[in-house]
């Protein structure tokens, strides 16, 4: 059975939300506050964590920002529309998912189900051979899912390494937001689906240049400079 | 913001009358100056023409009977008292003393420069001449060579060199020229100076304007204008204040609709989820409650929410003579129940017979409001007092309950809208934190002031002063 963390204030949310994952064969853990979250995601194994951005004695940005870099578990935010986004964008660091509140439930468990099976396919991915992409200023190994930028080792999350990897594996051509969507987070885009736009813009800061460009109403696509 | 009219001596008008008044003393002062100088040096060639065969007569006379030496030394003195020079020359236009060197060096008298005969000569276009190295004019000279025969027969001219006394600062011929000139550098400066002063400014305030238009509510022109003590000066700053005022009414505006659609957010997010629920499972009463009690929470912030917007339409409001103690005994009455549920006991000491003009409705709203949050954080089996007095020309009531009270810097923004001082929800104290700002408004619109302070054992005390009956009629009669 898989297991989710979910760290979320509100107490009824919390309780409505247990009893929907417990319908869907998760086990859930639900904690309240962000200090507690960011202890239990750094000491259990979880499957997946759900985390809210309004929370008592540490915000939700803060501690994905204090969790990220120290484990691999999936991330899913609870977000709320309008100015979280660019707060979000400022702190520089990727959840492997966004999900504006309120949201429908359903989409919840579509995403979570997403998410977990892109880890089995990540997994999976590392038995085949080591394929290197090497492209302008970059290279990047697909099996051991490592990003070199100027033969700089750069820490990328599971999430930006996917959609990197997708604008590389078509240089110069236009891929859309939708197809991006299915392939590096395993799911359809949704509507208010902002959560491809947040893994370019953080990979844009990455790389820093700006060979990823945004192609309006369709989706983005990777210049390459060499000829 | 309300300013005095500025000091008569920082006056606009007062500027402008001070610029045109310069502008014109200074043109005509100037004319009179060029008209002055051209008069005087006219004269003075003409008493010089007068005095010149006089002069040519000493000059001979002088040197025939003293030789070159004596006539270096009368040149000096001529120069030294009349500040005119002059040299004498033979029939054949050669000097007849060289070394004429303190003629045109009159502050350095040091190397005794030699001038020759082939330094004193005109050029053939016979406009100007040489002497000393220096080219000179000859129309500035305006006097003309003196020819005189001595007694001995021997003939010589004497000629008029450039001298300080003759010095002339404007030619008479381009007189004109100059008074238009400087007239019209010093209509020009002023023309200037007074575009600076008032075009300028306007121009600054019209472009904070255009920019304030288009949305750019930071724009603000004190930096620019900020030192005037003038009319513009001023209306720079009222702008200012307009600007800043329009801004934080704007982001207090923005605040406000974000801090809705996050309230809102949370008891949908609780139904869409309870609503899924309810499509499975076999008894879906508990939930269809849950869903209903969300619906219950919208539609009371959407209820506060149109009350505190419409109190910011005091057209609204019936006023009438109320009695304070009523409306007290009364919300204390309906509160029995919740009271009752946490054992609280009030007391309440007020003095009967306190009158307000006040709309009933409002002011019964605003102090449940406050009776209602003393409740909400009162531990079981405490007390709740309230007191209620006369203070010279106010009525002063105050609310006091033995809760945890408000961290001292959450003071100032707890009667906020959505201001919660208790940041994390999961405490059971509900509400949207509207209730205390929309008493504040309430007692504002009567006139009143509400403050909040924490008592020295922890609670919570709510002091409101509204204006007592005479005064309050005086205010709505003016």
């Amino acid at each position: 059975m898989k297991h989710i963390l979910l760290i979320e204030d509100d107490p009824e949310i919390s309780e409505l939300l247990c009893s929907l994952l417990i319908r869907e064969n998760f086990q859930v853990t639900p904690l309240f506050d962000g200090l507690e979250g960011e202890r239990a995601a750094l000491t259990e194994r979880y499957d997946v964590i759900i985390l809210d951005i309004m929370l008592p004695s540490k915000d939700g940005l803060e501690v994905l920002r204090d969790i990220r870099g120290k484990v691999k578990t999936p991330i899913l935010m609870l977000t709320a529309k309008g100015d979280d986004l660019d707060r979000i964008i400022g702190f520089e660091m990727g959840a492997d998912d966004y999900l504006p509140k309120p949201f429908n439930p359903r989409e919840l468990i579509a995403r979570i189900k997403a998410l977990l099976r892109r880890v089995q396919i990540d997994n999976s991915d590392k038995s085949e051979s080591n394929t290197e992409l090497s492209i302008n200023n970059i290279v990047l190994k697909t099996k051991s899912r490592e990003v070199f930028i100027d033969t700089k080792k750069t820490e990328l999350t599971s999430t930006e390494f996917n959609v990197l990897s997708i604008l590389l594996a078509h240089p110069n051509e236009i891929i859309s937001k939708s197809d991006l969507t299915e392939k590096s987070l395993g799911r359809k885009l949704s509507i208010y689906d902002r959560a491809v736009d947040m893994h370019v813009s953080n990979l844009r800061k990455k790389l820093g240049d700006t060979s990823i460009q945004t192609i309006r109403g369709i989706g983005y696509m990777y210049q390459s400079t060499d000829d | 913001m309300n300013l005095k009219p500025p000091q008569l001596r920082h006056r606009l008008v007062l500027k402008i009358m001070l610029i045109f008044w310069l502008t014109t003393l200074c043109t005509i002062l100037a004319n009179i100056y060029i008209t002055k100088e051209l008069v005087l040096t006219e004269y003075k060639v003409n008493h010089l023409n007068k005095k010149l065969s006089e002069l040519a007569q000493d000059a001979v006379a002088v040197y025939e009977a003293e030789g070159g030496k004596q006539l270096k030394k009368w040149y000096r003195r001529l120069y030294e008292n009349e500040g005119i020079r002059v040299a004498l020359l033979d029939q054949h236009q050669r000097l007849i003393v060289a070394s004429q060197h303190f003629m045109l060096n009159r502050h350095q008298d040091g190397d005794d420069e030699h001038i020759g005969n082939e330094d004193f000569h005109e050029d053939k276009s016979d406009r100007n001449f040489r002497f000393g190295g220096r080219w000179f004019r000859k129309h500035r000279l305006k006097i003309s060579d003196q020819n005189i025969t001595s007694s001995s027969g021997q003939s010589y001219i004497l000629r008029m060199l450039p001298s300080p006394y003759l010095r002339s600062k404007f030619s008479a011929r381009s007189l004109h020229g100059y008074r238009f000139g400087v007239s019209f550098l010093i209509i020009f400066l002023g023309s200037w100076w007074l575009a600076r002063s008032v075009a300028k400014p306007v121009n600054i305030l019209r472009k904070a304007s255009e920019q304030l238009a288009e949305g750019n509510f930071r724009v603000r022109v004190k930096p620019e204008i900020g030192k005037r003590k003038d009319e513009l000066g001023q209306l720079a700053q009222t702008f200012d204040h307009m600007a800043s005022k329009v801004e934080s009414l704007i982001s207090s505006q923005q605040q406000l609709f974000r801090d809705i659609s996050h309230e809102i957010r949370t008891p949908l997010t609780r139904q869409k989820i309870a609503i899924e629920l309810a499509k499975d499972v076999s008894d879906p009463e508990p939930l269809l409650t849950k869903i209903e009690k969300q619906n219950q929470v919208i539609e009371d912030l959407i209820e506060n929410l149109l009350t505190l917007m419409q109190l910011d339409d005091s057209q609204k409001m019936h006023v009438e003579k109320l009695d304070i103690t009523d409306i007290i005994d009364a919300i204390v009455e309906a509160a029995e129940l919740n009271l009752n549920a946490k054992r609280l006991v009030v007391s309440n000491r007020t003095q009967g017979g306190l009158q307000v003009l006040g709309d009933i409705s409002l002011l019964t709203r605003a102090l449940e409001n406050l009776l209602v949050n003393a409740i909400k954080f009162s531990p079981e089996n405490t007390e709740i007092q309230i007191n209620g007095e006369q203070q010279d020309q106010h009525i002063i009531i105050t609310i006091q309950d033995d809760g945890p009270g408000i961290p001292e810097q959450d003071l100032k923004n707890i009667l906020n809208a959505f201001y919660r001082a208790d940041k994390s929800r999961n405490k059971g104290t509900g509400g949207f934190g509207l209730g205390l700002a929309i008493a504040k408004k309430i007692i504002q619109q009567h006139d009143g002031h509400l403050c909040l302070e924490n008592t020295v054992s922890s609670g919570l005390k709510v002091t409101i002063s509204l204006p007592n009956k005479e005064e309050a009629s005086d205010s709505a009669s003016s």
